[in-house]
């Protein structure tokens, strides 16, 4: 049994289906990319994983199951158990994603504690041990999000997302906001969390190259459905569908000669 | 005289943050690329605005055909923006959402009497249909367009005042993938039907080498290094580019280099690192780059360093850095 199975998932506003995915799954220790562009349908899918796309207008219809448990049709309260603690996401702009008024220390604790962490002295542990694992000091929680890099920030979500001892990550464009020596230290940390701690990781990127350096797997999404599903490398090298061979082409690659005229 | 625009150890402070500090390049004539990379922070916009005299400069000199742009005033400065136009990354915030595209490209067709008021509407059509867009356009507002087709229409009002240089600020940043490699195309196509030189400012390496001939890196509002695109990105000579390199993500496994990893993070501008900017985060520091700030010298053929091992960095010497376990205690502390 897979970590996530997602099937026959369709999501819809109103008369207009934004989502209609045959399937889709992630493994433990497994880090599947959803690729696609812009209106594809890739976050309107984390959000039904997270049990928030009907908070949001949206009628939801198919099967998402976490380790054999079915989310969808779960109340509120249940669900409320599983997002954060089981599931857990990081966003595009770490900037955005922490409140700026908050040490981040307080805005960590609070997570923990909502959590069920235990005492207030094993949750600053926690905190502490998963900052040094994302190569922060511990000394960081006192300051403030805004006296942070966003590639600090961006460590310090997936630290609470490690402290939490999520299963599953959703990660949403996580490093497209990074620059890019920042987003190699960040890919490099979830390889760690797949291979050290065998989470399943759902990554989503319209970055056909930074799917391609980090994902096992990758589904190709095209106006809510996935066009094409597989391995990374067989899908790179031998791409089945038109549209993956149009992202394909249009990714910018590093040429020696410049400029062709 | 060879260059149309010759930046002279630009200089540009905002209070105590030195954002540029003493940037030196020139862009040739066209049709003519030079890309200005480098990441957040290090002064790649600031430059390109200062070029268009949109930002202040405390210092330097901007040089088009001769003269220094950025003692112009009124009129002349004015005329100079027939010939230096910029082009945005979002064009959502550069393109006012409550005129039709037409008035917008028209404005500004009229404000430098390119052509009578009359005659402004057959010329936005020729602009929109230069541009590959719909000459139906001119009657849309922004918002009924995509954000590929928003950044064309921004490109043709750029090129509305017949200008021989662009400044394009990470043209394609904001675009998906497909969109990106469509507005690329058209960037390639312009520059030799119009004979231009542009700068192009990103962040994307791969966008550089597809575009320009010259790159300049730049770190910290200094320039680390210089040279001919294919040469620096695939023989860098400064540790702080080679480490760019080896960062960008390569769809072609066979393409993709070894990392390397830089330490801590990038240093704040308000109170710059003594000696060479880039010493705290770099493989090969050694205790000269500490104290002595390194000036940018031919360290090959048609190519500037600012390193004092650049020769080392050239002959490919090891880069590889073994991880401090906490880089960042240090580096933020």
């Amino acid at each position: 049994m897979s970590l996530l199975e997602i099937c026959g998932l369709r999501i819809a506003f109103g008369e207009r289906l934004v989502v209609d995915m045959d399937r889709l799954e992630v493994d433990r220790a497994q880090i599947v990319g959803l690729a696609g562009e812009s209106g594809s349908g890739k976050s309107m899918t984390t959000m039904a994983v997270l049990g928030l796309a009907d908070t949001m207008g949206a009628r939801v219809e198919g099967s998402i199951r976490l380790d054999g448990q079915e989310l969808i049709g779960l109340p509120q309260h249940a669900l409320r158990e599983i997002r954060g603690r089981r599931v857990a996401m990081i966003f595009q702009s770490p900037g955005l994603a922490f409140n700026p008024v908050f040490r981040v220390g307080k805005i960590f604790l609070q997570a923990l504690e909502l959590h069920g962490a235990g005492s207030r002295s094993e949750a600053e542990e926690r905190a502490a041990a998963a900052l040094r694992s994302v190569y922060l000091s511990p000394e960081l929680l006192n300051r403030y999000p805004w006296q942070l890099s966003g590639g600090q920030l961006q460590r310090i979500s997936i630290a609470i997302a490690l402290a939490l001892r999520c299963d599953l990550l959703i990660a949403d464009e996580p490093t497209s906001a990074l620059d890019v020596t920042v987003q190699g230290d960040v890919l490099e940390l979830l390889r760690g969390l797949r291979e050290e701690r065998e989470i399943g990781i759902l990554f989503i990127s319209h970055d056909l190259a930074v799917v391609a350096e980090l994902c096992d797997q990758v589904a190709i999404m095209r106006s809510g459905r996935v066009v094409e599903f597989g391995p990374t490398d067989q899908v790179i090298a031998d791409p089945q569908d038109a549209y993956t061979r149009e992202l394909l082409a249009a990714v910018p690659k590093i040429v020696y000669r410049g400029v062709s005229r | 005289m060879t260059n149309l625009l010759e930046i002279r150890d630009l200089r540009v402070h905002f209070g105590l943050v030195r954002a540029v500090d003493g940037v030196s390049f020139a862009l040739p004539y066209g049709p003519y690329g030079v890309g200005l990379v480098g990441e957040s922070g290090s002064g790649k916009t600031t430059v390109g605005r200062a070029i268009v005299r949109l930002g202040p400069a405390v210092g330097g000199e901007v040089l088009f055909e001769g003269k220094d742009v950025l003692r112009l005033r009124g009129r002349a400065l004015k005329e100079y923006r027939r010939h230096v136009q910029i082009v945005f990354q979002d064009p959502d915030n550069s393109l006012d959402p409550r005129m039709k595209i037409g008035d917008t490209m028209a404005e500004v067709l009229t404000t430098h009497r390119i052509v009578s008021r009359r005659q402004a509407a057959a010329r936005v059509r020729d602009l929109l249909e230069e541009v590959a867009l719909d000459p139906a356009f001119a009657s849309r507002f922004p918002h009924q367009l995509s954000g590929g087709q928003r950044q064309r229409v921004a490109i043709a009002r750029a090129l509305a005042v017949g200008p021989e240089a662009l400044v394009l600020d990470e043209p394609t940043s904001a675009l998906d993938v497909t969109a990106q490699a469509r507005i690329l195309a058209l960037i390639k196509r312009l520059r030799e039907e119009r004979k231009l030189a542009y700068l192009l400012i990103t962040h994307n390496l791969a966008v550089v080498s597809e575009l320009c001939e010259m790159t300049v890196v730049l770190y910290l509002g200094k320039v680390a290094e210089l040279g001919a695109t294919g040469e620096l990105l695939f023989h860098p000579a400064h540790p702080y580019t080679a480490a760019l390199r080896s960062a960008v993500p390569e769809v072609d496994r066979a393409a993709r280099l070894a990392r390397i990893a830089l330490a801590g993070e990038p240093p704040s501008a308000v109170s710059p690192p003594s000696g060479c900017v880039f010493h705290p985060r770099c493989p090969l520091c050694i205790d000269r780059c500490r104290v002595e700030v390194p000036v940018l010298r031919e360290v090959a053929a048609g190519r500037m360093a600012a390193c004092h091992r650049a020769e080392e960095v050239l002959a490919g010497a090891d880069l590889s850095l073994v991880r401090d376990v906490m880089p960042d205690g240090a580096a933020a502390g």
